[in-house]
């Protein structure tokens, strides 16, 4: 029986299999290869719909911030409250966007090992 | 406390109270986490066994977690960044733990807490960036190929982007820590009046108790997951720092 096993070698291909993915796991591990690791680990949608809301929220946040102080400043009132929701609002945008494409900017940029 | 009379009250528990002047319940649970995890580590590592106990596991097992997060996620460079995320991770951790224990206080519930925990990570990020590239680092706030006539509205609304960071870092700690622990109140307050109201109250009040003890559950792993959040989102900020585009 584990003659016929030996010559056939059904286990072979099997084996062979495995030695590539330890060599993989091997070489991720030394760091030769540069792991999936961003993309792993994805979050469910909920998680991931709460996250992007608070984007938005915080970059909102931060705008309206920036403007109230520098109409406090320069005593301008409405006028960078008004500036800063609107440069707020497009930064909670940019925020998901990069968010969404994940890390930051477009895809080369980190495939080709910056 | 749980139910005083009829009223609900799910907030006092993030109340500060002096232990001495200056020196908060909040205060005194920072120290406390800080002993554990100097404890864990002296200690858990003292037997150096090559087939470790249970502490020098928890120990190993801690650390090569965030090496390897560290690394996977910063990449080599990152390396000199670990004490660093490490020592965040783990505070972070301990506070979200110890705050499961019962009568204990949540340090990491309060906004000025992981604020200031959310600003140091922001300023050692700048900061590294800034020595690292110097004064192309202003360049982050530009995107190369985008039109020189709209930089007047693509800059704010990059420096925006960039700041938001510490605040959407600090109130999602905040937030989770804060809601879990509500609601985890208002559940045992739930237990509480109605099994003060009688032998059916006593059987309804069941039901809050069972969502409770799921609730505690979760409280569990929410806290963990915080404190992971924190740490991966710190390193993908070194991560940007370091390789700057």
């Amino acid at each position: 029986m584990s003659e016929e096993r030996l010559l056939e070698d059904p286990s072979r291909p099997d084996r062979d299999a495995s030695f590539e993915e330890r060599l993989r796991a091997a070489r991720a591990k030394a760091g030769l290869d540069r792991t999936e690791a961003a993309g792993k680990g994805t979050p469910s949608p909920w998680g991931l719909g709460v996250r992007a809301g608070l984007e938005v929220a915080s970059a909102l946040a931060v705008g309206v911030g920036f403007g109230l102080a520098l109409d406090w400043w320069l005593s301008t009132r409405p006028l960078f409250m008004v500036v800063g929701l609107f440069l707020g609002g497009a930064a909670g945008v940019m925020n998901v966007y990069r968010l969404m494409l994940g890390r930051r900017g477009p895809g080369p940029d980190r495939t080709r090992g910056s | 406390m749980a139910a005083e009379g009829k009223t609900m009250d799910a907030l006092s528990q993030f109340e500060l109270t002096p232990i001495v002047a200056g020196f908060s319940n909040s205060n005194l649970y920072m120290l406390i986490a800080g002993v554990a995890i100097s404890a864990l580590m002296l200690i858990g590592m003292q037997p150096r066994a090559r087939v470790p106990g249970r502490l020098q596991s928890l120990a190993e097992v801690s650390y090569e977690f965030i090496y390897g997060l560290v690394r996977d996620q910063i990449g080599h460079e990152g390396k000199k960044f670990f004490p660093f995320v490490f020592t965040l991770f783990m505070f972070i951790l301990f506070g979200n733990m110890l705050g499961m224990l019962p009568y204990a206080f949540t340090f990491t519930s309060h906004i000025a807490v992981t604020f200031t925990l959310a600003l140091v990570v922001f300023v050692l990020v700048t900061a590294v960036a800034l020595a690292i590239h110097g004064l192309h680092f202003f360049s982050y706030f530009f995107p190369e190929g985008a039109p020189k006539a709209l930089a007047p509205l693509i800059i704010p609304i990059e420096i925006i982007s960039y700041l938001s960071r510490v605040v959407s870092l600090s109130v999602r700690l905040f937030a989770n820590m804060v809601a879990g622990h509500v609601m985890l109140k208002v559940f045992a307050t739930f237990v509480v009046m109605m099994g003060s109201a009688g032998v059916l109250g006593l059987l309804g009040a069941l039901a809050p108790l069972a969502i409770n003890v799921a609730l505690v559950g979760f409280e569990f792993l929410v806290a963990f997951l915080q404190a992971y959040v924190f740490a991966v989102l710190t390193c993908i900020y070194l991560h940007d720092a370091v390789h700057l585009h």
